[in-house]
């Protein structure tokens, strides 16, 4: 069977690499921008006890209580009822920044969160406002440990892409299905593409580990 | 009026009564120290001034014949600079970059300005070969030391001090009480909370003692240790002086 995949690989390495391709745009562009989501959140959910900060708890528990895929059918759906029809490789880098968004904001308040009050009232008492508190003082000492959290979420995001298949995206699974379908060996073809998932996810996770093995500045700068 | 007046503060931690009708002031270039056991509400009301401490329930207070409630925090916290137990340093910073980012982003200060001016403080107190070190490479006393450089570089009016010993092991506290002193003999307005009893009697214009959110006497330094009124003034000054004594 393994030799069997290998063949199929070679035989429609195109489509195999075309969804490796759109896989990991679809989740790199996903992760810059549940970046920015999560950043926002997070600050906001961190410095906000109103309305503002009560609706993105909300956003919060509505992505981490529903599953991923009933997110994309939502958002697929959902879209074009709005009278907004994307199309379906950017309705994917939507529900993935919509979901990982919300984890993302969950690290960053955590990293907030966990530096000692004393920065905040320093920063207070020194005629620091809000923004420069946050740009200033609180991120760049939680930025060492959210962002290991966080490039791990990039694995994870890439796993999360399969989930696309199922609004025919051509992503990794989708790949698979297709050389499968056409085939009819539907098992060597699913076998490339975990081979695939593992190779890349497996490279990232070592990224994660070195960064975090040579991120000692971190350390070095925390009492 | 006083340079710094607090009339009949009060002050609630949700239902806990922290502040009871406090009224202390002091003139320009004045000590005020304010010493009293744990859980007196003296750091409660020092951090009650610049706003650290949440809304007042009652009272008010005013600085430089303005009322503190109205002034806009910027300027409030320009003008009345803090000095913490546990010091507060930016910890991502080094010891000259803590005392020039405020300078820069508060003051609007030119990075050369900035550090200029926190090199010459560092001077002062003795720390300038530290400049481009990180503070957890610091003793205690020589973060308390930056610490304070750090709120001088902002030109406060007044400086309030919580407790600015109390974290430092025993042979830093001379180093830091130094700086203080000197500070005081430069004409700075200062509120201390401190159970530094020998500092208090050296330089206090008044001594405050709290208990249970109330002031229960406040006097010059020679009355407060020679003639207390209190019977609770009495037993308090018995129990630290034998302590810092012994």
């Amino acid at each position: 069977m393994l030799s069997d995949a290998y063949d199929l690989f070679w035989q429609y390495q195109d489509t195999y690499l075309a969804g490796v391709r759109n896989a990991l745009t679809a989740a790199g562009l996903g992760l810059v921008l549940a970046l920015m989501v999560g950043l926002l959140v997070g600050m906001v959910r961190f410095t906000s006890r109103g309305r503002l900060g009560k609706a993105m708890a909300v956003y919060v528990s509505l992505v981490r209580n529903t599953p991923l895929l009933v997110q994309v059918y939502f958002i697929y759906f959902g879209l074009p009822a709005l009278g907004l029809t994307l199309s379906a490789f950017w309705t994917g880098v939507l529900a993935l920044t919509f979901n990982s968004g919300a984890y993302i904001s969950e690290m960053v308040r955590g990293g907030l969160n966990a530096i000692p009050k004393g920065q905040t009232e320093a920063a207070l008492a020194l005629g620091l406002n809000q923004r420069l508190l946050l740009a200033k003082v609180l991120l760049p000492q939680a930025a060492p440990t959210v962002l290991p959290a966080v490039t791990g979420q990039f694995v994870q995001l890439i796993k999360d892409t399969s989930l696309l298949y199922t609004i025919a995206v051509l992503e990794i699974t989708k790949a698979a299905d297709d050389v499968g379908n056409e085939t009819y060996q539907f098992l060597p073809a699913y076998l490339v593409s975990c081979v695939l998932y593992i190779g890349i996810c497996v490279v990232l996770n070592l990224l994660v580990d070195l960064y975090e093995s040579r991120a000692g500045f971190s350390k070095h700068k925390r009492a | 009026m006083a340079y710094f007046e607090a009339r009949n503060v009060n002050l609630h931690f949700s239902s806990f009564h922290a502040l009871r009708d406090v009224s202390l002031s002091l003139e320009k270039s004045d000590v005020l120290v304010i010493c009293g056991p744990s859980g007196s509400g003296k750091s409660t009301f020092i951090r009650a001034i610049n706003r650290l401490a949440g809304p007042l329930s009652g009272g008010a207070m005013s600085f430089d014949g303005a009322d503190l409630a109205r002034m806009p925090a910027r300027d409030l916290h320009r003008r009345i600079g803090m000095v913490f137990q546990r010091f507060n340093l930016f910890q991502h910073l080094t010891v000259l970059d803590n005392i020039a980012l405020p300078q820069r982003r508060v003051l609007g200060r030119s990075k050369a300005e900035a550090r200029a001016r926190a090199m010459a403080l560092l001077e002062r107190v003795g720390l300038a070969e530290k400049a481009s070190v990180y503070p957890v490479q610091l003793s205690g006393g020589q973060q308390q030391r930056v610490a304070i450089c750090r709120a001088l570089a902002m030109d406060p009016a007044m400086l309030l001090f919580d407790e600015p010993t109390s974290a430092l092991d025993p042979e830093m506290v001379g180093e830091v009480l130094q700086v203080m002193r000197e500070l005081a003999a430069s004409g700075m307005t200062m509120i201390v909370v401190t159970h530094e009893m020998g500092f208090a009697r050296e330089l206090a214009s008044e001594i405050a003692f709290l208990e249970s959110g109330q002031v229960v006497e406040k006097a010059p330094p020679g009355e407060f240790f020679a003639h207390p009124r209190e019977e609770r003034t009495r037993l308090f000054l018995s129990q630290i002086l034998h302590h810092q004594a012994g």
